[in-house]
């Protein structure tokens, strides 16, 4: 029991992280927080839908899907975003949350507002013994892939000179530009990062939630307060936000379930008032 | 985030011009007619509330449909199980969203900008899943069996939709001479400072953390007056009430309207729920119409309808002078 608590929290938490890293990154990069984020996790989703049905194969959904949805946000940071960063920073927030109208219409126009659902990998779609308890093999996979893209990520972020960059460039937007780096090259490129990795985050849990229009809202509310209670910016604060939001609700409804999802509200509101810029602000 | 360019004068004919437009359309409309007009009042007193706080206090909150919720469940608490006159709990609704607002705010205005978005976020959220899952208030299902007030010893029966609008467009128009006064008011200037400069008001002497709970509390006591009233027009209430989306919509409004000043909030209101209204029964995908272009409104036009009368009444002065 306390076993598989564990593991669905961390599962929840790993979900949680590939969301809210992209989110944290453009807000680092671009002082912008994209409301529009969720739709993309959804579209992400969608798109593994349409791969699924049309070649029958979870593993060219688990590829495609990604980089389609990065495709889309390139195109969403080279029609919008490019232009909007010298407006007034509430303006783009509710830009974004515009956005989110016409990403939820779009999905229903595109593939109904029927509820649909992606069945694992046959390799996945058993369970496993640990520790005496079953366990489904595919929720393993969910936490292996988030793991695997923090690897990636901290060695990307933190080794390469492209990471330093970026780095560089949330630490000090204007420094950076003067050193002769082309910052707007990066933000198009952590942009799509972001995007591929909220689509990752869709394709990977939608064996396990299905597939539906209303599934951008719930997901977006959560990852928002991974980033406030992290503090948006910073990598850390995304990795141990999602383990802190993905824990707290995990046993939050296992020890009070009738508080189910008052619990998360609350802690977020707690570390507000005690930390008003969040756990590790790079602000 | 900036208001809107302050224009006193404009502001009082936009407001006399939008009731006249109500009360022709209240007489001349039929029974959903009526309804609608009814609804769009009492969004526009939510609007009116969230643009006094974004437009003069300058904290975007994207909570603010919790005291929506407040306001209808403490009617409904009040009225069903304390079995009080409907209008008095009108009333106590409004001293229970003052007190509330006030005390909330001294808490969460030491958060700025993206965080305090947050914060109310939360806090509406956390209300919302509260009232979810709340079986003595119905729960998701919410809760039915609100009375109108009962006015029959002047001889008018609210439950009549005519005579109920108009007994909303009273309140509407308390509401805008009570706001409109203080935004005119010593703290209305002393809001537009601490929007401009919080640091530099601090230092000259103001007390910035009262102003803005003051501020706040006002806020959220017109919007708790919308949710009672929501909640006696429909004789019901559900959690959907407070989502958060509701005051997205409210935020959608008041951009549309031009924040900051007060009577655009109503246009917005108003423009923003026809259109739902009307393009929902056109076409399936009004959504993505509505959301494409309020994108349009954010990028183009910067003081939404508000900026657009502002400058046609300039340009005819200039033609006239």
């Amino acid at each position: 029991m306390l076993i598989t608590e564990i593991l669905n929290a961390l599962q929840f938490s790993m979900t949680l992280f590939l969301l809210s890293i992209g989110l944290t990154i453009v807000f680092g990069l671009m002082k912008i927080v994209n409301l529009a984020h969720g739709t993309l996790y959804m579209l992400g989703a969608y798109l593994g839908l349409s791969i699924w049905t049309f070649s029958n194969s979870f593993w060219l959904a688990f590829f495609f899907a990604p980089l389609a949805t990065a495709l889309i946000g390139a195109i969403l940071y080279s029609c919008l975003f490019k232009f909007i960063q010298r407006v007034d920073p509430m303006r783009q927030v509710l830009l974004t949350f515009g956005l989110i109208y016409v990403g939820l219409d779009s999905v229903r126009l595109l593939w109904g507002s029927m509820s649909h659902s992606i069945s694992a990998p046959e390799l996945l779609s058993n369970s496993i013994q640990i520790v005496g308890e079953t366990y489904p093999t595919y929720r393993l996979f969910v936490i292996f892939v988030g793991l695997f893209v923090l690897v990636v990520l901290y060695f990307l972020l933190e080794k390469s000179k492209m990471g330093a960059m970026v780095r560089a460039s949330v630490d000090d937007h204007e420094t950076t530009q003067m050193l002769g780096i082309n910052t707007n090259k990066i933000l198009f490129y952590s942009f799509s990062l972001g995007c591929g990795l909220a689509g990752l985050a869709g394709v990977t849990v939608a064996p396990i939630v299905g597939v539906e229009a209303g599934m951008d809202m719930e997901v977006l509310v959560l990852t928002l307060i991974v980033v406030v209670v992290g503090g948006p910016g910073s990598l850390k604060g995304a990795l141990v936000g999602s383990l802190l939001i993905g824990f707290i609700d995990t046993f939050g409804k296992v020890f009070f379930p009738e508080l189910a999802l008052i619990t998360m509200y609350a802690a977020m509101a707690l570390i507000l008032i005690f930390k008003p810029d969040g756990m590790y602000s790079k602000l | 985030m900036s208001a809107v360019q302050y224009d006193k004068q404009l502001r009082s004919y936009l407001f006399l011009a939008l009731c006249c437009s109500a009360i022709l359309i209240n007489i001349f409309g039929d029974y959903f007619t009526q309804f609608l007009l009814a609804e769009i009042i009492i969004l526009s007193l939510f609007a009116m509330s969230l643009d006094f706080l974004a437009g003069r206090g300058g904290m975007i909150s994207l909570g603010h449909a919790m005291f929506l919720g407040i306001g209808a469940y403490t009617t409904t608490i009040l009225y069903i199980y304390l079995s009080i006159d409907p209008f008095l709990c009108s009333l106590i609704t409004i001293i229970i969203g003052l007190i509330l607002g006030y005390l909330i705010a001294l808490i969460i205005t030491k958060t700025h900008g993206i965080f305090f978005i947050m914060i109310t976020l939360a806090l509406g959220e956390m209300f919302h899943s509260w009232a979810f899952t709340n079986d003595s208030l119905g729960g998701s299902d919410g809760i039915s069996g609100i009375a109108r007030p009962d006015l029959l010893f002047m001889g008018l029966d609210l439950n009549e939709p005519l005579l109920f609008t108009y007994y909303l467009i009273v309140w509407l128009i308390l509401s805008y001479l009570f706001l409109s006064a203080i935004t005119d008011s010593p703290l209305g200037r002393n809001l537009d400072a601490i929007r401009q400069n919080s640091n530099r008001v601090l230092s000259l002497g103001g007390s910035v953390k009262f102003y803005k709970s003051a501020s706040f509390g006002i806020s959220s006591a017109i919007a708790c007056l919308a949710g009672s009233l929501y909640a006696q027009l429909n004789g019901f209430v559900s959690p959907e009430l407070s989502h958060w989306t509701v005051s997205g919509e409210g935020l959608i409004m008041i951009i549309v309207g031009g924040i900051g000043s007060l009577s655009g909030a109503i246009l917005g209101a108003a423009v923003v729920h026809v259109l739902q209204h009307e393009l929902s029964k056109l076409v399936d995908w009004w959504m993505l119409l509505m959301g494409g272009g309020f994108i349009l409104i954010v990028l183009f036009m910067k003081d939404g309808l508000w900026g657009i009368i502002l400058k046609f009444k300039n340009y005819i002065m200039e033609k006239i002078c």
